[in-house]
């Protein structure tokens, strides 16, 4: 069995180094994107509320196919990318981190603007009428606060990355070392009938998720904001 | 102090209100109370003036400085709700040096970390997580926090509602206190109107978004209680009113009661507070304690007995500042009136008193009992006793008269 994980190594670094770079990104765009959100009060706010949560409800292969499309080498949008980044977006380990950042957002920034309002939203009203300004009351007060909220809105994001296979298979097609994810590996190891990697892909994928889920709750119970959690 | 606000509440089953205002209040004349029924737009006056309503067109000048428009944590005032929140995710400490270190303002704070945790009586709770606090408790450290934030005028909206009244009247004395040692500046906003006369210096009245009364605290009292009370005057008591009683004083004007104040549900007894200083625990009893009247007129001092105030955790170490001058609530319905002394009572206080205003209440309020208001004066402060107008009858009283009004201890 472990024999059989040694010649998927490549797709495993693959996807974890994926799912990392998506959360890290996802963080920095996500933080301001998530507090300008839980301010803006704007006719607009339902709009861009419902663009952030449609990768939860459209099917990846519809998100894939639009990015494909508008990413196409012969658009200007992927003649763009070429210039910028070198590379054509299809078919490329650029393009489908960008698939994942837009395909994770709703796991990570929905749980922040809901942090953001529900649990530090009186905050911010205290701090402001004690005299202590917005970035410092995000940084010294918001963030710490919100922490276990946004530690498991990482942990959502990665682990929703993790099981992405449709848009991935989309975009990025099933390129070895490239593009190939374990989610494809695994595909392909069904197609060909090799049941033996697969048992041992999938069972790794399953341990992954459920002790990145497990950590998760067990950090979040002790890091709850109102004391709830028993037994710190 | 002045201020222009205006904006509009909206409020899905009562009319809206809307905001208006032009005002100016000297801070230096001491505390301002602003009194209001719930849903009158209390809140959102103090909210409006710290900056905290967005849409809330307003400005302040205050010192010299004028404010527009600015940002809540540039703005001069500093608003503590009754559910103002703490910081839930550090202990109390942590809670007040955080203000102390991000706070544009708090170089300018007046007190200490140490003075105001010795004030609030906090130390104790320093080392506590947030969640562990009472509601009590969690309002004397917002009201710590406040202090520190080194802003100088401090909006305190039913800020003390959770703490039991002589904790209450502890926290009174304390912003007196701070504003008369520290020139730290107050608005008090208050359903309770025993609060504010304890407190404050001036009470405005709010209703649906306009002051409808701006007046010394012993207009106030009058106009509001026994306006509220649908006063009619006897046709020949008003001769008697008119009498004007004639004093330099400002304290006495006589009140228009017809003023048109629609205080529906309002039910608070009939007071009036008195301010005295202590003098000594008492030899005889050391249940009790002598204070004096604070006098406003030349006139020979007068001593009133007094339970000792329990001394609490509150109390213990700040005991010398409060007993420095206090005030106290005396409920009209306790103050008997008598034409002649009597040496062998069980009424341990015996007040020399002039009558300097005569009112009938006879109510059409349930719960508010009808009956005569004798208006008193005792060395210039205002006492009001509230008799049958049996007793009233049968003691022939008249303005001008000098009279004993005897209480038990307070």
């Amino acid at each position: 069995m472990i024999e059989s994980l040694n010649n998927d190594w490549a797709a495993i670094s693959l996807t974890l180094k994926l799912a990392f770079l998506t959360v890290i990104v996802l963080l920095i765009i996500g933080l301001p994107l998530a507090w300008w959100l839980a301010k803006y009060k704007g006719v607009l706010k339902p709009f861009i509320e419902a663009l952030i949560a449609l990768p939860l409800v459209l099917p990846p292969t519809v998100l894939g196919f639009y990015l494909l499309t508008a990413f196409s080498p012969q658009s200007w949008l992927g003649q763009l990318w070429i210039s910028l980044i070198g590379e054509q977006f299809v078919f490329s380990f650029t393009g489908i981190l960008v698939g994942s950042i837009v395909y994770s957002l709703p796991f990570v920034v929905q749980p922040m603007v809901a942090a953001f309002t529900q649990i530090a939203g009186h905050a911010q009203l205290s701090a402001s009428t004690l005299g202590i300004g917005r970035i410092k009351t995000f940084v010294f007060i918001v963030l710490p606060m919100t922490k276990a909220s946004l530690l498991s809105a990482a942990t959502l994001g990665f682990a929703h990355t993790l099981g992405e296979f449709g848009l991935i298979l989309m975009i990025g097609g099933n390129i070895p070392s490239e593009t190939q994810v374990v989610s494809i590996a695994l595909f392909n190891h069904v197609e060909s009938l090799q049941y033996q990697s697969a048992h041992a892909l999938s069972l790794t994928l399953l341990l992954v998720s459920m002790v990145s889920l497990t950590l998760l709750y067990k950090f979040n119970r002790s890091g709850l904001p109102l004391g709830i959690g028993a037994g710190k | 102090m002045k201020f222009e606000l205006s904006y509009l509440i909206q409020r899905n089953s009562k009319p809206d209100i809307r905001f208006q205002m032009k005002q100016s209040y000297a801070l230096n004349d001491g505390i301002l109370g602003v009194f209001g029924q719930s849903g009158t737009g209390k809140t959102s006056f103090l909210k409006a003036l710290a900056g905290l309503i967005p849409n809330a067109s307003y400005s302040i000048s205050l010192d010299n400085h004028h404010y527009q428009n600015i940002a809540a944590a540039k703005n001069p005032c500093v608003y503590v709700g009754a559910d103002t929140v703490l910081f839930d995710h550090i202990n109390v400490l942590a809670n007040l040096t955080l203000v102390i270190k991000h706070s544009e303002s708090a170089s300018k704070r007046r007190l200490n970390l140490n003075e105001v945790v010795s004030l609030c009586a906090i130390d104790h709770l320093l080392e506590q997580p947030v969640v562990a606090l009472s509601s009590g408790e969690k309002q004397r450290v917002v009201f710590a926090r406040a202090l520190l934030s080194g802003k100088q005028l401090i909006l305190l909206d039913e800020a003390f509602s959770a703490l039991d009244w002589s904790a209450r009247l502890y926290f009174i004395e304390l912003i007196k206190t701070l504003k008369t040692n520290h020139n730290i500046s107050f608005i008090l906003v208050s359903h309770s109107l025993k609060e504010l006369a304890l407190a404050c210096k001036h009470i405005w009245v709010l209703q649906e978004g306009k002051f409808v009364l701006q007046a010394d605290v012993n207009i106030a009292l009058d106009t509001v209680i026994l306006g509220i009370a649908n006063v009619e005057l006897d046709p020949q008591l008003k001769i008697e009113k008119n009498k004007k009683y004639n004093a330099q004083n400002t304290h006495f004007q006589t009140v228009d009661y017809q003023q048109n104040l629609t205080m529906a549900e309002y039910s608070e007894t009939l007071f009036s507070v008195l301010s005295m200083s202590y003098i000594k625990r008492d030899e005889l009893d050391e249940q009790l304690e002598i204070w004096q009247l604070a006098s406003f007129e030349e006139a020979p001092a007068q001593q009133i007995i007094k339970r000792c105030a329990m001394s609490d955790k509150l109390t213990s170490g700040n005991e010398a500042m409060l007993r420095n001058v206090s005030s106290i609530v005396i409920e009209a319905d306790k103050i008997s009136l008598t034409y002649e002394k009597n040496t062998q009572s069980s009424m341990l206080n015996c007040l020399d008193v002039t009558v300097i205003g005569i009112d009938e209440i006879s109510t059409k309020s349930p719960g508010f009992p009808s009956g005569i208001v004798i208006k008193l004066s005792a060395n210039g402060q205002i006492i009001r006793s509230f008799i049958s107008k049996r007793s009233f009858v049968h003691m022939q009283i008249n303005m001008d008269d000098n009279l004993f009004a005897i209480f038990k201890a307070l």
